[in-house]
């Protein structure tokens, strides 16, 4: 046995390291920390990044009256480096507090770096980096730098990141056009070698200079605001284009990324239209390869509701109901076949049929991996698409018609 | 030895502590690509087959710890020497596992936080709990035993439910064929399921000596399974790219988990599986290592070697690496081949073989 002494040296040694040593080495005081909200990158003309950090000021948005609408809830400082590190060390010079990414909840990409370098390069540190979390939105500057967009405060929300993040949120879910995608998504579709990639977009609507200043709070139609629009699609980790409207929600349809989607169309080519809200859909991909050939099968299933319509349709007969399924189903099919047209047209596999193709048959697609582009540009595909109106809200006929 | 007794439900635990241990962080048999679960799988079913030797040996030997039935079998000097094989295998073992644990540590959270600082900690609290003796880890066992599956049943319950896993990222099966999946299986059965040679030291402590094997296949049976679960889950989650670039996969798809806004930021649960498995892990270890010496030295006691092998163990912690990569390859190519797979199989192997000739004859 060792002699009481030592035993009693060593306890006490473990519980002073324990105590002393054990998680403090590292402590920051909240109040040494800024919280950087979102976060922009650019690529100045002399090859330089540029990015930007929306920051909170703590003060502005504590709750309480006092300090309420006075002054902007969030500083945007920018600073240029050869590395997004240098950038982010270098705010130490103009920021009393030390940079924290882990509230980080958008990261906003410039349309111009996101097209000549790419995004392969910036990613590598964003996924390296400890201090950023990989659940951070993703978006395109579109037309434009992503500092501008930092530099725009907003209604609604004081927190003008945070109020992107919720837009995405909310539109994903109401409209169906514009993906949520975090830093994992973007870096899982970076690194595999067939799959493609698209982001949303986000721009800025108005005069810059004014919304930069909080007085764009007090006004009911703000000057200037940041909008979420349109689709940007990757090739080998560079911005290749833009699909808007129709063909951006036809991506999301192919990928099942609509949740809930509002679908308008008309009755007759020259009657009112009429609008049903989709509440419920899924997209199954059937991939094969025939004849070495590759072809996929997408099967969508959608369930809704009528909202609104403005032609004479008898609703209470079923045969009637029917056939609004089928003319919901067409206006689906044709934004699908428009999108993965468009995609074809540009040779560029946005979908990761690819990866689908692999997975249905190895061994062929060992032959087609190298020419992909082309295989992907003249493959067959098939839209199926069935549409289930459930029901036509809390009205039966419509208004406009008139009963005998 | 100790004047101990192990039940064998702590026993169990102490198993299965060790066999995620370090392994369920760091995510063995990737060099298989998609297929990383097979190689897992492949990894578990060999240290089923060589666990029956293990046994097989101390059915043989039923008072004797590895270190002492090697003697009986080899002659005094070859048995005595091959002890000393195994003690500083086993001194080694417990130094990687204490870098591992380090390394996880300073990339994640302890930033600024020197690693000698972290691993003198962790390596004064297992010195502690061994220098209580064998029975006082092995009741710890069962405290954390069950830390450890609350941990890992909320995980898991998250990552189910969040709807992050894409079972498309693990097919298709075999897609480079059976080469990637062969060749990485020697490195999955010697990290982790090898490993348990290390409990050849412990079994003579097992208060129902028949049960061993039972005890030991379905240990390693449910860890090995959990094992492969975690393993395929990574890939499904962070696809099998990101997954085989992270240096901690389970870090990084477990810190994606994120319920409507509500629960997220789990990373801190992975840390702590680390802190308890790494902890039993190296405990084990060193157990071994001490009870290795004890043995061949004939020390009455084993408690005089805590201070100066813990402090060997801390400094090789440091000293056998410069870096993370050189950590890795150095366990992946020169531990697996030159010395885990000669001492874990190897050794066994022919001990039971002339074990078994001298008693025919």
């Amino acid at each position: 046995m060792i002699p009481k002494m030592s035993h009693k040296f060593l306890l006490i040694w473990v519980l002073l390291g324990t105590v002393l040593l054990s998680g403090c080495w590292d402590h920051k005081e909240t109040g040494d920390l800024a919280l950087v909200m979102g976060m922009g990158i650019d690529k100045t003309e002399d090859d330089l990044y540029q990015v930007s950090f929306q920051i909170v000021n703590p003060g502005r948005v504590a709750g309480g009256k006092t300090g309420q609408g006075q002054g902007a809830a969030v500083t945007t400082y920018s600073e240029t480096g050869k590395t997004i590190l240098e950038t982010i060390r270098k705010v130490t010079q103009k920021a009393p507090r030390l940079l924290t990414f882990s509230h980080t909840g958008v990261l906003i990409i410039g349309e111009d770096l996101a097209a000549e370098e790419g995004l392969k390069k910036i990613f590598d540190f964003i996924e390296r980096y400890h201090d950023f979390r990989s659940t951070t939105l993703v978006l395109i500057a579109k037309g434009g730098e992503a500092k501008s967009i930092l530099s725009i405060l907003s209604p609604l929300e004081r927190i003008p990141a945070i109020k992107i993040q919720e837009i995405i949120e909310k539109s994903e879910q109401a409209w169906g056009e514009s993906p949520e995608r975090n830093i994992n998504d973007v870096a899982q579709m970076l690194s595999g070698k067939s799959k493609g990639l698209s982001l949303g977009g986000i721009e800025l609507v108005g005069d810059l200079a004014k919304g930069q200043s909080s007085a764009v709070n007090m006004q009911a139609t703000p000057d200037s605001l940041v909008k979420v629009n349109g689709l940007a699609l990757f090739k080998d980790g560079k911005l290749r284009g833009w699909f808007e409207g129709e063909k951006a929600r036809g991506v999301a349809w192919v990928q099942n990324n609509v949740n809930r989607a509002i679908l308008s169309a008309n009755c007759n080519p020259d009657e009112g239209a009429m609008a049903a809200e989709i509440l419920r859909t899924h997209t199954r991909w059937q991939p094969k390869v025939v004849k070495g050939k590759p072809k996929i099968t997408l099967n969508i299933r959608a369930e809704g509701q009528l909202a609104d319509i403005a032609c004479a349709i008898d609703l209470s007969n079923p045969d009637n109901m029917s056939w609004l399924d089928k003319r919901f189903a067409a206006e689906i099919k044709q934004e699908v076949t428009k999108a993965v047209e468009a995609a074809q047209e540009q040779n560029n596999d946005i979908f990761g049929f690819g990866e689908a193709i692999n997975r249905a048959d190895p061994k062929a697609w060992k032959k087609m991996k190298k020419n992909w582009s082309e295989s992907f540009a003249d493959m067959d595909f098939q839209v199926n698409v069935k549409v289930f109106i459930r029901g036509t809200g809390l009205r039966k006929e419509p208004l406009i018609l008139k009963k005998k | 030895m100790e004047k101990a007794k192990v039940t064998g439900w702590q026993l169990f635990v102490l198993m299965f502590l060790f066999e995620l241990g370090t392994a369920i962080v760091v995510s063995p048999g990737l060099g298989a690509k998609k297929d990383a679960w097979l190689a897992v799988l492949l990894g578990l079913i060999a240290g089923l087959i060589l666990y029956l030797v293990y046994n097989k040996l101390f059915q043989l030997y039923p008072d004797l710890p590895l270190t002492g039935y090697m003697k009986k079998i080899l002659g005094k000097y070859a048995g005595a020497l091959l002890g000393m094989v195994y003690l500083f295998y086993f001194l080694y073992i417990a130094a990687r596992d204490l870098r591992d644990f380090g390394e996880l540590l300073t990339t994640s959270t302890y930033i600024y936080t020197p690693m000698l600082v972290i691993n003198a900690i962790m390596i004064l609290a297992v010195a502690y709990v061994l220098h209580k003796g064998i029975e006082v880890l092995a009741r710890t066992g069962e405290v954390f035993f069950f830390a450890l599956l609350i941990i890992g049943v909320v995980g898991t319950t998250m990552v189910l439910v969040s709807g992050m896993i894409n079972i498309n990222q693990l097919r298709p099966v075999l897609e480079h064929g059976w080469k990637p999946v062969l060749e990485t299986a020697p490195l999955t059965y010697t990290f982790p399921f090898g490993e348990m040679i290390v409990f050849t030291l412990l079994l003579p402590y097992l208060d129902h000596p028949r049960l061993s094997l039972r005890i030991g296949w379905t240990s390693m049976s449910i860890s090995g399974l959990l094992l492969i679960w975690v393993v395929g889950m990574n890939i499904a989650v962070l696809g099998v790219h990101v997954a085989t670039r992270s240096t901690f996969p389970l870090l990084s798809s477990i810190g994606l988990i994120n319920m409507s806004g509500f629960f997220q930021r789990l990373d801190i649960a992975v840390v702590m599986t680390l802190i308890i498995g790494g902890f039993f892990k190296i405990a084990v270890f060193f157990y071994g290592a001490l009870m290795c010496a004890s043995e061949l030295f004939r020390l009455p006691s084993y408690k005089g070697l805590i201070f100066p092998f813990c402090v060997v163990i801390l400094l090789s912690s440091m000293f056998i690496a410069d870096s993370y990569a050189h950590h890795i390859k150095e366990g992946l190519v020169v531990a697996t081949y030159y010395v885990s797979l000669p001492l874990q199989m190897g050794v066994p192997l022919v001990l039971l073989i002339i074990a078994l000739i001298r008693r025919q004859s």
